[in-house]
């Protein structure tokens, strides 16, 4: 009984993301007209479609007890390359979308093999890709580039009709996809058991012979990725590159990967509360939306406040659980 | 026995780090089907150095390993696991966040259609842990169990990699009596399987229960291999901890205030930490030098601590200082009631690497003086420089980042940071491990002059020798418990005190 | 995060302001020191709160539009002058001063570098690590704080939105060029100083030449990371393994420089 209890103590902070949720849904349906709908629901989906794709790869990073804090800029980075190489180098999307996964993916190499190879603080090699990424985006153009070409058009307008009425974006679609394939990376490969390894004990993990360098590069290398193909679905939605896109979108990624019950220090968590964590984002602009007199800053406000309260209940969780490791 | 092809001889291996000689021309040999005992009496004898070196974790700069009759080099613990290799480490080194069945297959999953095979891999951990007379739900996670059951999980995974050796370092240090013995049993059933087993532990009792065979290693030196059934347990505990100390002649023990009226400084009356260290009595006096003896793993340490007040904290009992009672939360409420402490892990609990040897000398008296009573920089220097001929540090540069000193000099350095703040009580845990003799002879001077100051030593050493000739009086401990306490008369000798540390009614 | 509209009238206002934002910077910083030093929260992910929140908190009071301050006086922390330099020289010296007499007259340089370099052993020695760190993280928020001030006082204005954005490795960079370690133990005042005139002096090279501004971040990114490789064991052992066997080559290549 007392280990059934243990298990789901560590699932305490996905329990409350996901209670929290609710609450605050039924909290909207209750105080505006027109807040209960399935369609308010999918667009949390649709306006965060690339909040989702890189708070997965973010997800990842965080389980092995590491951070990414380029992902913002690469996302900026990423609808740079796509803008410019379609307006000014008239490049077919073909060739535009796969160049433009490779923006962040290649960084995220970088990043990987600076960490593992020279033993430096993820914090730092990330804060400096940051830096980088958005720099680059100021080479390609100081200005932000509009993107006037029919599959943009075309991958940005499309609804897809759900039964009832309703509709989701192409871009929901992707980030179904990666979501699932993440589930399944993470549950059903030795490269996700190898992250929570990593996560749980990085000592532990190298002594039971696990890959645990060629694991770390090939984590930032995901999240790197994820920012890019987040970075492409922005350039969707945004219909434009610019470098001052997804500004400050590393610390709403964190934010969201923390909410949805991923322990910082690494070695627990979920995709799927990842997920949760940024609907639950989503939810608090849609209220501040249906508000009207509330100013946007309160979503900063809000965030922020949440993270804190998250955060004391994971380290709460983790000092009972040291101690009670320590009564045995 | 030796009539079996042995399926590892380690020969000749040299291993050195940076400044120190970790193992020189140590030999192991391990055959099918026995339990062999790694022995050595002080931390850096050389055990784990040896098992890192057979587990891939270190390489080798000299020596041959041969397995089955064939040369094999070893440079990774994953070409270890290939060879049949696994070690089961002391400290559980699995991951507490996933589940059993993971701890037991991660590295080497099971996989149908692309996807691991997890309902496959749960009934093999189940079947694997049958083995081991465990019925557990194998879904959940390792950190919902006890130690000893994540214990035998680490054993399950070690021999879910058909092993042909199987090193347990440490086993049973956190298992109670009952566990042991699950322990033993299984133990017992492996062997006659056919693997070889080395088995580390501290305590003698277990030693003679389950090996055949023990190789034993001093200061990273092999003594010998021996069957542990010959071994007559005296013999095998000064094997241990070596008696060949001529140098200290010089040394002796002050016992000019021993008739003195005697004034006692500390007391300790029943304090224990549940699962430390039991409960014990202790006095200690003004002038009087109290070596702590026992085996490593006795719960020396662990006193120490206890007394420092803030290090670790006792759960029971009262400390009183100078018949007052007291109550450290920190090190520094202990350090204020003129009490130092030297830590027996100079590396990390000592030195502050990045700082110069005077910033670390005049570190604990700054600490005591507060903030805003800085010390001038010539107040300083002075400090250093009486400290440092004092106790004859080498090079003679205050300026000298402290890391680049060699190891008996830091440690002359940790004295003096202490010597500087005048304690009444130097509770030292073994500060004359790892330095060289010349630097011993001088620490154990220093600690007699200090007991005619009328100031308490608390002693911790490895070396039975140092103890007997610098102590008024020594504590005994084994299996974490105080088991007796000693005068150190004229006629107490080397043999009486083994015999207390290794008990077993020799 | 710094605001201060005043009305006008004397300078009583001005100093209120002034110290108002300071003690308010303070706080915050106790706070984030707060997390680090009692709730033993990663030091990243307890800043990284403040920096989410505090910028919307700032948004918040200024109601997310760049307030003008009309209050000639406040120009003067920024853009004054004093016997014929710039007042906020004076007050980088003013600081500066603070910092060295604070880290070098009381114990707490040593103390601070002591827990830096070894945190267990600072313990054992007596030294209160919680306290010493909660007070680093007040005295950096407290500096935030000033520079915050010089910040305003330069466009006449608070901005929510865009003061102070990306300094964060403006000013890590500036601490790292300066010669102090990432991994703590050792600290050099004067060459932080030296290492914030060398960003600025990066940045007023790349405007002179005609390149848009922001090609700064690239540059400095760079910098960072190899200043960070530098200081790293292991690249140093690669550099310096690698370094041995090409050494012979190297050094014909450098004869041959000497010799034209």
């Amino acid at each position: 009984m007392i280990n059934r209890l243990s298990l789901d103590y560590k699932q305490l902070p996905l329990i409350a993301t996901i209670a929290l949720f609710v609450l605050m849904f039924s909290f909207g349906s209750l105080r505006y007209t027109g807040f209960f709908s399935t369609q308010v629901f999918l667009n949390l989906f649709i306006d965060n479609a690339f909040l989702i794709v890189v708070a997965v790869g973010m997800t990842f990073v965080i389980l092995s007890g590491g951070i990414d804090l380029s992902v913002g800029s690469v996302i900026a980075l990423t609808s740079m390359v796509a803008a410019s190489l379609t307006m000014e180098a008239q490049l077919s999307p073909m060739i535009v979308v796969p160049i433009s996964l490779l923006v962040g993916t290649v960084l995220g190499i970088l990043q990987g093999s600076l960490i593992h190879f020279y033993n430096l603080q993820p914090f730092i090699v990330t804060l400096a890709g940051m830096f980088l990424a958005r720099g680059l985006s100021y080479v390609i153009s100081v200005e932000t580039i509009s993107i006037d070409h029919p599959f943009f058009s075309y991958m940005a307008s499309t609804r897809i009709p759900i039964p009832g009425d309703n509709f989701i974006s192409i871009s929901v679609v992707i980030a179904v996809i990666i979501v699932i394939a993440a589930i399944f990376l993470g549950h059903f490969t030795k490269f996700g058991r190898t992250v929570y390894a990593i996560g749980g004990s990085e000592q532990s993990a190298m002594l039971m012979g696990l890959p645990v360098g060629r694991t770390k590069i090939l984590i930032y290398t995901l999240s790197g990725f994820c920012a890019s193909l987040a970075g492409l679905i922005f350039t969707f939605y945004m219909l434009s590159g610019y470098g001052l896109h997804a500004n400050g979108m590393e610390l709403d990624t964190i934010a969201a990967v923390v909410i949805g019950g991923t322990l910082l220090t690494g070695g627990a968590g979920y995709v799927a509360g990842s997920v949760v964590g940024v609907l639950i984002l989503g939810i608090i602009q849609t209220i501040i939306v249906f508000e009207g007199t509330l100013s946007s800053w309160w979503t900063k406000i809000a965030i922020g406040v949440l993270l804190f309260l998250f955060i004391a209940l994971q380290r709460i969780i983790v000092v009972r659980s040291e101690k009670r490791q320590g009564k045995k | 026995m030796p009539v079996k092809q042995p399926r590892l001889v380690m020969k000749n291996i040299v291993k050195e780090f940076p400044g120190v000689k970790a193992l020189s021309d140590v030999h192991l040999s391990l055959y099918p089907g026995e339990v062999h005992a790694l022995m050595g009496g002080e931390n850096g004898a050389g055990k784990s150095t040896l098992i890192k070196v057979l587990t891939g974790v270190y390489s080798i700069d000299q020596g041959t390993v041969m397995m089955e009759g064939k040369s094999v080099h070893i440079k990774s613990p994953q070409e270890a696991q290939a060879h049949g290799i696994s070690t089961v480490y002391q400290e559980v080194n699995l991951c507490p966040n996933l589940s059993v069945t993971e701890n037991i297959f991660i590295g080497r999953e099971i996989k149908k259609n692309g996807r691991l095979a997890w309902k496959e891999m749960h009934k093999r951990a189940k079947v694997l842990l049958e083995k081991l007379q465990l019925n557990i739900d194998v879904n959940k996670l390792l950190s919902s169990y006890s130690v000893a059951i994540q214990q035998m999980v680490a054993i399950a995974r070690a021999l879910n990699v058909s092993a042909k050796i199987l090193i347990l370092d440490e086993p049973t240090s956190s298992l109670d009596r009952d566990e042991v013995n699950k322990l033993f049993s299984v133990i017992r059933k492996l062997k006659e399987e056919g693997l070889a087993i080395v088995f580390v532990s501290h305590f003698l009792d277990q030693i003679y229960e389950i090996t055949d065979r023990l190789t034993v290693l001093r200061n990273g030196e092999w003594i010998g291999e021996y069957m542990t059934e010959e071994m007559d347990r005296m013999d095998l505990v000064s094997k241990m901890i070596g008696k060949d100390l001529q140098e200290f002649k010089s040394v002796s023990k002050d016992t000019t205030n021993q008739s003195e009226e005697k004034e006692t400084f500390l007391s300790a009356e029943q304090v224990g930490l549940t699962g430390v260290i039991e409960p014990f009595q202790f006095e200690l006096n003004k002038g009087e030098i109290v070596g702590l003896a026992g085996l490593l793993g006795s719960g020396r340490t662990e006193i120490a601590r206890l007394l420092f007040g803030g290090a670790d904290k006792a759960d029971q009992g009262m400390l009183k200082v100078n018949g007052k009672k007291v109550n450290f939360s920190t090190p520094r409420q202990a350090i204020l009631h003129d009490i130092g402490f030297c830590s027996e892990n100079r590396k990390t609990e000592g030195i502050i690497p990045e700082l110069t040897v005077r910033e670390n000398i005049i570190l604990a008296i700054q600490s005591v003086n507060g903030l805003f009573r800085y010390l001038s920089k010539t107040k300083q220097a002075k400090i250093a420089d009486e400290y440092m001929k004092l106790l004859n540090i080498n090079p003679a540069n205050p300026e000298q980042l402290i890391k680049n000193l060699s190891g008996g000099n830091q440690q002359k350095v940790m004295l003096a940071r202490w010597l500087v703040t005048d304690p009444q009580l130097l509770i030292l845990d073994e500060p004359t491990r790892g330095i060289d003799i010349g630097a011993k002879a001088e620490i154990m001077k220093l600690m007699t002059e200090l007991s005619k100051k009328n100031k308490s030593i608390l002693f911790i050493s490895s070396e039975i020798e140092e103890i007997l000739r610098t102590c008024h009086r020594v504590a005994v401990l084994r299996d974490r418990k105080k088991v007796t306490e000693l005068e150190n008369h004229e006629n107490l000798t080397q043999q009486e005190l083994m015999k207390e540390m290794a008990g077993g009614g020799m | 995060m710094t605001v201060a509209s005043a009305e006008t009238g004397g300078l009583g206002p001005l100093f209120e302001a002034i110290a108002l934002a300071l003690v308010v910077s303070a706080l915050v910083g106790g706070w984030n020191g707060l997390l680090v030093s009692r709730f033993g929260v990663q030091p990243i992910v307890a800043t990284l709160i403040l920096m989410v929140a505090g910028r919307g908190v700032a948004q918040l009071i200024t109601g997310g539009q760049i307030t003008t301050v009309y209050y000639d006086p406040y120009n003067f922390i920024g853009g004054g002058y004093l016997l014929a330099l710039p007042f906020s020289i004076f007050i980088v010296a003013f600081v500066l001063l603070i910092a060295v007499l604070l880290t070098r007259t009381t114990a707490l340089g040593l103390f601070i570098e002591s827990v830096g370099s070894n945190p267990d052993a600072s313990r054992l020695a007596g030294i209160n690590s919680k306290n010493i760190m909660l007070m680093v993280y007040l005295f950096s928020g407290f500096c935030a704080g000033i520079g915050g001030l010089i910040l305003s006082s330069n466009v006449m204005s608070a901005d929510g939105n865009n003061a102070g954005l990306w300094f964060e490795l403006d000013a890590i960079l500036a601490v790292v060029i300066g010669g102090t370690s990432l991994m703590g133990g050792r600290f050099y005042l004067f060459g932080t100083i030296i290492g914030a005139l060398i960003i600025q002096s990066l940045t007023t090279t790349i405007y002179s030449i005609g390149v848009p501004a922001e090609i700064n971040l690239v540059v400095k990114a760079v910098v960072v990371l190899i200043v960070c490789l530098l200081q790293s064991p292991e690249f140093r052992r690669k550099v310096f393994g690698a370094g041995k066997l090409k050494k012979s080559t190297g050094q014909k290549e450098s004869e041959g420089v000497s010799l034209s």
